[in-house]
């Protein structure tokens, strides 16, 4: 079939298959031969973050609920003959789910056995919205619950108290879920108008992983697809957003055995995409490896003085639409971590990186861009990220492999600024004072 | 698949071609004891910090960068009232690097079980001191994720901290007593005494597999060692109802079930596919009903743990939805032994247990873990076989299996936050 573009790896021994469907949606095929599982994940560049937009053919600005791009996910699966679409799936004996994070909804499902029955499934539900006054009621218990468990998940608070210390209007700060209030405030009209400006072909892209033929995937899209139009990009107004922290430090308490803590950086820079971000999240990584990997001389020595444990790791986010660095784990006294994180900056920072660090680093992080095509379902959740950023997964290491040490300082000096970065902590309540 | 290299040590090769990985595994089978619970936690922490050839963890670390980001695990696993001490080093495999590995791999697997870093006959002191610290927190730390923690509680009430009843983490007052000294007679023990398992996973040539058995397996001395047998729960009596209050915003249910189902009997396969039509899938009696129709709580789900015969059934509540969840669970828990299961759920759940047992041949660390089992089991049965006997259950074997399972604990972690939280 015309229209299929073929990308080939030699060093990774691999392959992706790209095609635009005539409906607008992007499809990417990365065929694995010899594995047993199927893993199809059916995403739109629509999250929590989206809580401001322009329907389109309007012109004012419609401002939602938070929680409500979740709320939506989990309406998804009602069928409008009264079934969900796990019933669907378990006549095939397929695996599904769905997620909501940031800036991305997406829904998915393994299975060993009848792939292109199951993708139809997954197309045919996630093209069918059905949402009634009944439907919408009955599930705010359900998110209810799911919203408390949250709550008194002491990593996810320590995460999102992080977030609210940096950013003043960035919606990233705002929990995922929302609120038990906020969703109380959602209704059947609300969820149809988000789902119609967001959940739109091109707006949307589907990854398949396993051994897949993508024009047989396109035939089936063919029939499926003919009627669902294609609204193009949506219109998402800008914000305000400071350079500057709201605050440095937060703390809460909670029921759990010692502190926890993150250490977090905001990222200022001006938003970007593809080849420019994937640059910058590699420089990102090479330095919070260097600095504060497992083989850095900072980690032994925090972990040898008994003030880290295995948990401490650093990681960074970059997206289209925000950007943040987070460094933590547990430790007994979280505010001299923070200390010595910041002096291990200011010091790299006067004094630069050991180059053969680097190189090492860049190693390490190759083999993992190899080693994650072990992983059916690993490979799916991530290269949607990256395919969704304009970034190809199989050019990762030719990335890593042309970034300098100059773009590392550079880096180094624009995002790890020590008087602009938080602590968050969740520290152990005595009983009866938590929260 | 599995070669007898000498007495107490065999050798397991799973071969496939699909990964860009190898692994190689060592295991030791220990009986899990209140005497031995917290020295079979802290050893593999502890000979991971060093050994005499790279004496820090840095070094350590160093070196693996080296090898294109080789991957060391060290730890335990639960096997009933056993458990599996285990080193493994995860590599990239040579066609893709343009080295061949495997020979340092194994020298440095050797390196890790042989040779770790000591005083004569006692560890490292700051290396002991370090991990018994950060053990401790381990241990208390359990408290940090409520689901785990009630579902441990749960088991704890049902075994009485005996064996399987253990938390695999060990006790805390235990660390007080363990000294350089005694750790290494621990280490001595094991080394010489357990029953060993090497794996290799992946694709190896039959050089690289004359390697590993000459070398590694080879390295092991002749042993009278035997897996640890597991004597399964049955007959409850009486059914124990436990609250514990903690200042939490949700509560959480766990009940601990006695299934007195032999792990590798026939009614084995009809336990595991009832327990994935009560509550172990989203199309399930416990989804359906606690979740979809009655809005009660996010998750509510039954697994089955093998080796004991236990199951545990778990969801998160409202603190004064307690009675209506019980109930509710309780009726599709008679429904259950009833035989009140439609064909479709049964016909629904065969197709979903085959493709998670189909799945597990794409992950080299499930089929190991799964081989292992099976081993300790006395079963050479695979994946396959496995398949073929869930898909030949049938209703009256489910309803014959769920009729033995007894109710013994129900706990209920009891939350008394009204509100959210929120930062101070």
């Amino acid at each position: 079939m015309s229209g299929v573009q073929r990308f080939y790896s030699d060093v990774l021994m691999e392959e992706m298959l790209f095609a635009t469907h005539s409906s607008g949606l992007r499809v990417y095929v990365f065929p694995k031969k010899g594995f047993s599982k199927y893993y199809a994940i059916y995403g739109t560049d629509y999250g929590s973050t989206d809580r401001e937009f322009i329907v389109p053919g309007e012109t004012e600005k419609t401002v939602v609920p938070d929680g409500i791009a979740h709320f939506l996910e989990h309406k998804m699966f009602e069928q409008p003959d009264g079934s969900n679409a796990f019933d669907s799936f378990a006549l095939t004996g397929a695996s599904s789910n769905a997620f909501t994070s940031f800036d991305l909804t997406a829904y998915l499902f393994t299975c060993t056995d009848r792939f292109y029955e199951n993708l139809d499934i997954l197309v045919d539900f996630v093209n069918s919205p059905y949402f009634t006054d009944e439907n919408v009621g009955k599930e705010m218990g359900i998110i209810g619950q799911e919203i408390k468990m949250y709550d008194d998940d002491p990593t996810w608070r320590v995460f999102f108290n992080t977030l609210t210390a940096l950013f003043h209007n960035n919606p990233v700060k705002i929990d995922i879920a929302g609120t038990v209030e906020s969703i109380a405030k959602i209704d059947k009209d609300i969820l149809y108008k988000c789902y119609n400006t967001f959940y739109n072909p091109g707006n949307m892209i589907l990854v398949l992983v396993g051994d897949v033929d993508i024009d047989e995937v396109m035939r089936r899209l063919d029939k499926r697809m003919a009627d669902v139009k294609n609204l193009g990009e949506v219109n998402r107004p800008g914000y305000y957003e400071p350079s500057e922290r709201v605050r440095e430090f937060s703390e809460q308490k909670m029921v759990v055995s010692q502190p926890m803590f993150n250490i977090g950086f905001k990222d200022i820079t001006p938003f970007t995409g593809g080849e420019e971000l994937a640059r910058r999240e590699v420089c990102t990584d090479i330095i919070l490896d260097v600095l504060f990997g497992k083989s850095s001389k900072l980690y032994t020595e925090l972990y040898d003085e008994g003030l880290i444990d295995s948990s401490f790791s650093a990681e960074t986010e970059l997206e289209k639409r925000y950007g943040f660095s987070l460094i933590g784990g547990e430790s007994k006294d979280p505010l001299a971590v923070y200390e010595r994180i910041k002096s291990r900056i200011s010091q790299a920072q006067r004094d630069g990186i050991d180059k053969e660090d680097i190189s090492r680093t860049k190693k390490v992080m190759k083999a993992a861009a190899i080693k994650m095509f072990n992983y059916i379902e690993g490979m799916g959740n991530s290269y949607i990220r990256m395919l969704l950023k304009g970034i190809n997964p199989l050019e990762y290491n030719k990335v890593v492999d042309s970034v300098t040490y100059d773009d590392i300082m550079e880096r180094l000096g624009s995002h790890f600024d020590v008087d602009n970065c938080v602590l968050s902590t969740v520290m152990p309540a005595d009983a009866g004072e938590a929260v | 698949m599995t070669e007898h290299i000498k007495g107490g040590v065999d050798f397991t090769y799973l071969n496939a071609e699909k990964f860009k990985t190898n692994t190689i595994s060592v295991f030791f089978n220990i009986p899990l004891k209140k005497e031995t619970v917290t020295y079979a936690a802290l050893l593999p922490a502890v000979m991971k910090r060093g050994t005499k050839k790279h004496k820090t963890m840095n070094e350590i670390s160093v070196y693996l960068d080296e090898l294109y980001s080789a991957t060391l695990h060290a730890g335990i696993r639960v096997k009933g009232d056993g458990e599996a001490l285990y080193f493994t080093i995860e590599y990239i495999r040579d066609e893709f690097i343009g080295e061949s590995l495997t020979a340092k791999i194994i020298e440095l697997l050797k390196e890790f079980v042989f040779e770790p870093l000591t005083d004569g006959g006692s560890f490292n002191e700051d290396y002991l001191k370090g991990e018994k610290q950060n053990l401790k927190n381990a241990i208390e730390g359990l408290i940090n994720d409520k689901r785990e923690y009630v579902e441990f509680k749960c088991r704890e009430a049902m075994f009485g901290g005996e064996g399987y009843g253990m938390f695999e983490a060990g006790r805390v007052e235990d660390l007080p007593g363990i000294t350089g000294s005694s750790l290494y007679d621990f280490y001595t023990d094991v080394i010489s005494g357990a029953k060993v398992d090497v794996f290799a996973g992946g694709s190896f040539s039959d050089a690289a597999l004359d390697e590993i058995r000459s070398e590694l397996c080879g390295a092991f001395a002749e042993r009278r060692a035997e897996y640890v047998k597991t004597e399964i729960a049955s007959a409850a009596g009486e059914t124990r109802r436990i609250t514990e209050e903690i200042p939490v915003v949700q509560s959480k249910l766990c009940i601990g079930l006695r299934c007195g189902t032999e792990p590798s009997s026939k009614m084995y396969y009809a336990l595991i596919l009832g327990s994935c039509v009560f509550g172990g899938s989203p199309f399930s009696k416990l989804f359906n009903n606690v979740r979809e129709k009655l809005s009660l709580a996010y998750y509510a789900t039954s697994r089955v743990e093998r080796f004991k015969s236990t199951m545990f059934i778990s969801c998160g509540i409202e603190t004064d939805k307690y009675s209506a969840a019980l109930n509710e669970i309780m009726v599709q828990f008679e429904k259950m032994k009833n035989g009140e299961i439609e064909d479709s759920e049964i016909e629904n759940s065969k197709l979903y247990m085959k493709s998670r047992f189909t799945s597990m041949k794409d992950s080299l660390r499930t089929m190991e873990d799964y081989y292992l089992s099976q081993a300790i089991m006395n079963n050479d049965g695979g994946i396959d076989e496995l398949i073929e006997r869930i898909d030949k259950v049938t209703k009256e074997e489910i309803v014959e299996a769920f009729k033995k399972i007894e109710p013994d604990v129900i706990y209920f972690l009891k939350g008394n936050v009204s509100e959210g939280g929120g930062e101070q």
